[in-house]
């Protein structure tokens, strides 16, 4: 059973009012997701993420194509949508800084409807949930990034919503406070939720997801479990980490179409490849040619990252 | 079921607003302040110029009365309704300065309750500090009333806080399509003051500017207020003022209602509630 469904959405943004410029966001994006998992939406900036998000989460209306969430058409049914879904957009805003963290979500649970009595526990729970105990009733503006992201999530959460949609949730955390996100997500799709997350984290939709999709230039251009869409790409990393003149190795990389990683004065060559033998034969001979010296080579399956950079043409 | 909801919206964001509002301590005391300012301003320019004159130039005009009592109603009623077009005016353009205009919008509350919570803090707010300021200004200044119908002038003034309030929302679907809606309302409250004659009898103006001043509520407001506290005037006397402020108040209410469901609507589709 699909809890999230879209089929050819697109969308096209103009740019300024009178401008004719416009930016085709989305080119016929199709989606199914499962009830009770966790898909990641991986792509480059300007993918068409967000522009997808939004939509699902009413907030954009698409030129063509539909989406269903929760069973209800999300430009039809839009009120119906909002009751199920909760959204978690990026960023540090979308809070009352002024206020403290139990009346933002006291403010949030009444636009939801929920009834006082079941607010105040609702949002007891969701304190404890995101581990905001003790700083509650202290004005968000005090709180730390990590802490305005949690209380974000627990906003999300606030009426109990069958969906969530995570857009970036880790953008601009240091590690210790993305590891608690990732850890509440976890806990969030334990208990049974379906939750769509947008991330530019390879690691972290590699470690939470159930299914990935690529997304890019408006299209997803894969799909699949982590370990189906590594396969997708085909081939095995190879990497070859080699010391000499300044400047030699990177000139191989580009020689090879290879990607050349430089740290202190090891470059490290590396190309998700068909054939391993033939590519570390091509390296080590015209390392030897051009006084290079071999210092590692390393043979693997290509991460989630490198599929994610083979498959979208590299970084933007 | 739905109109319990629909209260507990209008209160939660009243609330939301008083919880915001009383951080700002320099805007209270500004609120506060600024009508004082602007009325004594007015006040010792009048005497200055007109010396003890003024009465009789007022009278000229259709009033008859005190004209420090003219001056502070027109300035308190003008400030009231200054006081609305930022609160209830940018009820909607508020969030989007907050970054929470998405998350407003994506929950299932009705915007008009939204709105109305908005309004309806924005009413009391700027209501208590017209009320002092011009308590103030009369205690400074030592003006005169001639209330005779305290009836007819409870119901001037409320209705003219709804012309000042059905303005407010009448602007905020205006505000909610700019980015520039902060420059907007800055620009129109001169002009709300020139064309509501709150400052000076309406009559000075050529006829055609005139009909300008007769299109705003608020102009109603006043001339019913003044006329009821400064001629002793009755329900009767104003009731045709009340009754076509009454009417201007729910076109406007309306206007700004629906253009606040159209704004939302054009930018839903055209990805513009996320701008600042």
């Amino acid at each position: 059973m699909y809890t999230i469904e879209a089929e050819g959405l697109e969308k096209e943004y103009r740019i300024g009012l009178l401008s004719k410029r416009r930016v085709k966001a989305l080119r016929g994006v199709s989606l199914r997701i499962q009830k009770g998992t966790l898909y990641s939406l991986l792509g480059p900036n300007g993918a068409g993420k967000t522009t997808l998000v939004k939509i699902l989460a009413t907030l954009l209306i698409p030129d063509a194509g539909w989406a269903r969430v929760a069973g209800f058409d999300v430009a039809r049914e839009a009120v119906e949508v909002r009751k199920r879904v909760g959204v978690v957009l990026g960023g540090e805003r979308a809070l009352y800084w002024r206020l403290t963290g139990w009346s933002n979500l006291w403010f949030f649970s009444q636009l939801y409807g929920i009834p006082p009595a079941e607010a105040r526990r609702r949002i007891r729970e969701l304190i404890e949930l995101v581990g905001l105990q003790g700083w509650e009733h202290v004005r968000v503006e005090n709180y730390s990034k990590g802490m305005k992201q949690r209380l974000h999530i627990a906003r999300g959460l606030l009426n109990d919503p069958e969906v969530l949609l995570l857009d970036e949730p880790t953008i601009g955390l240091d590690p210790a406070a993305a590891r608690e996100v990732r850890g509440l997500i976890r806990r969030i799709v334990a208990e049974g939720r379906t939750v769509l997350l947008t991330t530019h984290y390879m690691a972290e939709a590699e470690e939470l997801s159930d299914r990935v999709g690529i997304i890019s230039g408006g299209r997803i251009i894969a799909e699949g479990s982590p370990g189906e869409v590594k396969k997708i790409i085909g081939g095995r990393m190879v990497l070859v980490s080699l010391t000499g003149p300044p400047g030699e190795a990177s000139r191989l990389a580009a020689l090879l179409g290879a990607r050349a990683r430089s740290i202190d004065r090891v470059t490290t060559i590396e190309a998700v490849v068909e054939d391993e033998e033939e590519f570390i034969d091509k390296v080590l001979g015209e390392a030897l040619r051009r006084g290079l010296r071999v210092r590692r080579v390393e043979v693997r399956e290509p991460s989630l990252e490198e599929a994610f950079i083979k498959l979208t043409g590299g970084p933007r | 079921m739905n109109i319990v909801y629909h209260a507990r919206v209008i209160k939660a964001v009243a609330v939301r607003d008083f919880k915001i509002r009383i951080t700002y301590i320099p805007w209270i005391m500004n609120s506060l302040l600024q009508p004082i300012a602007w009325t004594l301003i007015l006040v010792y320019a009048y005497r200055s110029i007109m010396g003890p004159g003024s009465s009789e130039a007022l009278a000229a005009h259709g009033w008859a009365g005190d004209p420090v009592g003219f001056l502070i109603l027109g300035q308190v009623l003008l400030s009231l309704f200054n006081a609305l077009n930022w609160r209830a005016g940018m009820a909607i353009q508020r969030e989007r300065w907050y970054g929470t205009l998405e998350l407003i919008l994506q929950a299932p509350a009705s915007r008009i309750a939204v709105l109305a919570g908005s309004s309806l803090f924005g009413l009391v707010d700027a209501g208590w500090a017209s009320f002092l300021s011009a308590l103030a200004v009369i205690a400074l200044t030592g003006a005169t009333f001639n209330v005779a119908d305290p009836l007819a002038a409870v119901a001037s003034i409320l209705l003219a806080a709804v012309g000042a309030l059905s303005m407010g929302i009448g602007l905020a679907g205006l505000y909610v399509l700019t980015r520039s809606a902060g420059p907007i309302a800055v620009a129109i409250q001169h002009p709300t003051r020139f064309f509501t004659g709150s400052s000076f009898p309406l009559t000075i103006l050529p006829a055609v500017l005139q009909y300008v001043g007769y299109a705003i509520p608020l102009t109603y407001g006043l001339e019913a207020v003044r006329r009821t506290m400064l001629q002793g005037a009755g329900l009767g006397d104003v009731g045709p003022l009340l009754y076509r402020l009454l009417l201007l108040s729910i076109a406007s209410t309306m206007l700004g209602v629906a253009m606040v469901r159209w704004a939302e609507g054009v930018a839903r589709r055209n990805g513009w509630l996320h701008t600042f």
